[in-house]
């Protein structure tokens, strides 16, 4: 027996390309028409350099390939999607674990190179996706995610509009005994490529459902894809439905006044706005209206780390008539309200281990506790 | 190397590189690798040094380091290959046995003995691909083709 024989006929139905080259040289052009454009942009940029000498410039993406890490940009949004964002970091299972994040696929969307980054955190793998140069609030990478047991087939599909251009963008992971992963539009079906066990693709239409394959070409599973008429068109969002009223005003730190507005709004719930005259405001209309005993009251991090205002800001039920705030070193304070309302800042001293504020205390009228809430911070027995 | 010339070299090798990661790796798997290999071989080609030899072994070369990512899907599609049923799928007889062999063989000796068996290098040139020295290729390929044997003669024996 030759064994060199054996290896010559082995899976030589796989060897023809089959479109792999068309695929291939509209990728390679593709590279070529960048290479030229950036060598055409360098030019241009030479010139606009000796006329702007300090600018911020807006990362350029170097072409990035499957295996890269993020680029630095990507790694920070990455992160504030965890508890980086926040004033008092508290480590959850879900943050991304930034640091082992690579690129997964690259695609050449419509609207330019795509990437889906794998991202694992301690609980599952997440997929998230971005078109170059794409940017969202404050000028972060604009992002979407899909998250997954790596046991499982998962994906996504986000829609986005680029320059007014919808562009739909599937992206997923294949479980193990997937060999090959279709997407049907109707009646009709198209191959996604996996690029190890990953998935990403543009749509060009509506995709109807996703079916996955083994290796014997068995159907391991078949996934609908419903898009519910939100998907399309965004459901109407909650919006003020009357009078803007300011019910609190506090001094922070370095004195710096924030003022709390609330109105009704459209859907029996509040809008509610925080703001100052030295950061972006915050706050929306998706407070619900607190039931008579609960605590509708939560952490906002005003501005953001690191520099931001940490704050307890939110409703409280008819029937508390005074809050308290408990730490984890036993101190209490009390959380003044202003018609059902608070505003509260929780100073700097208090984001570290063993003095974090951990559970807020409604009383009723008789001094009688009625309703409490664990801060995100709360340790086993605060 | 200018971008036409570069043109010309995708149009010479994109079907020997595509086979090769196709048969390791699967048609879908290749499909993206062959057009990195080509797209990260474009970024490179100004280091390319055509003084130092043969461009099919420089491609192969990137081909193969995008394959060292993929080790685990490669472990992954063989084992699958070993539970085909080769009567439903109208595959060789042989094709599972050769799957496991494979598989079984350590990462760098599959590397070796594939680059000599579906990717006609010379030894030489496997070296190149690989930077190992070329006695290491010789002994690598050798210890390959003696388990790839032994496990073959095994299955056959088994089999009466």
């Amino acid at each position: 027996m030759d064994e060199l024989a054996l290896l010559g006929e082995f899976r030589l139905e796989d060897a023809a390309p089959n479109g792999a080259r068309e695929h291939a040289r509209s990728r390679l052009r593709a590279a070529v028409a960048r290479h030229r454009r950036r060598r055409r942009e360098l030019v241009a940029v030479v010139f606009v350099a000796a006329a702007i000498v300090a600018g911020a410039a807006y990362g350029v993406v170097r072409e990035l390939v499957i295996g890269d890490p993020p680029p630095e940009e990507v790694k920070r949004a990455l992160a504030r999607f965890g508890h980086e964002a926040e004033l008092i970091p508290y480590p959850r299972p879900e943050d991304p674990r930034v640091e082992d994040a690579r690129v997964a696929a690259v695609l050449e969307s419509s609207v330019g190179p795509a990437y889906l980054f794998s991202v694992p955190n301690a609980r599952a793998l997440c997929g998230w996706v971005w078109i170059e140069g794409q940017r969202g609030y404050q000028g972060r990478p604009d992002m979407s995610g899909v998250c997954g047991s790596s046991r499982e087939t998962f994906f996504a599909v986000s829609r986005q509009l680029v320059d007014g251009r919808l562009v739909r963008l599937l992206a997923g992971r294949a479980s193990d005994e997937v060999e090959r992963v279709t997407v049907r539009f109707g009646e009709r079906a198209a191959d996604i490529p996996l690029t190890g066990r990953w998935f990403f693709a543009e749509l060009v239409e509506e995709p109807t459902a996703l079916v996955t394959y083994n290796v014997a070409g068995r159907v391991v599973d078949e996934h609908e894809i419903r898009l519910p008429p939100s998907q399309i068109a965004p459901a109407p969002q909650p919006h003020p439905a009357g009078q803007t009223r300011k019910v609190a005003e506090i001094s922070a730190r370095d004195s710096e006044v924030i003022v709390l507005e609330v109105a009704p709004a459209s859907d029996g719930g509040y809008c509610m706005t925080v703001h100052s005259d030295r950061r972006r405001p915050n706050g929306g209309c998706s407070v619900p209206k607190p039931r008579p005993r609960e605590i509708g009251v939560s952490a906002m991090n005003f501005g953001g780390a690191p520099g931001g205002v940490l704050l307890l800001v939110g409703p409280v039920g008819s029937d508390i008539a005074a809050l308290e705030l408990r730490y984890e070193n036993g101190r209490v304070a009390p959380v003044p309200l202003s018609d059902g309302w608070a505003i509260f800042e929780v100073e700097r001293a208090d984001y570290v281990e063993g003095r974090r504020p951990q559970t807020l205390v409604g009383r009723d009228t008789s001094g009688r506790d009625v309703g409490a809430k664990r801060l995100p911070w709360a340790t086993a027995g605060g | 190397m200018r971008a036409e010339a570069f043109e010309e070299l995708f149009e010479l090798h994109f079907d020997a590189i595509y086979a090769y990661l196709a048969r390791r790796l699967g048609p879908d798997l290749a499909r993206d690798l062959a057009s990195e290999t080509f797209t990260r071989a474009f970024a490179a080609r100004k280091r390319y040094d055509s003084q130092r030899g043969e461009v099919r072994p420089w491609l192969f070369g990137i081909a193969n380091n995008l394959i060292r990512r993929h080790y685990r899907d490669e472990e992954r599609r063989l084992h699958a290959l070993t539970r085909l049923d080769v009567r439903e799928a109208s595959a060789p007889p042989e094709e599972p046995r050769l799957a496991e062999a494979l598989g079984a063989l350590s990462t760098e000796e599959r590397d070796v003995l594939l680059l000599f068996a579906w990717a006609d290098l010379e030894y030489a040139e496997i070296a190149t691909v690989l930077e190992v020295p070329l006695g290491t290729v010789r002994s690598r390929l050798h210890r390959a083709r003696a388990h790839v044997r032994a496990a073959l003669e095994r299955e056959e024996a088994l089999d009466g």
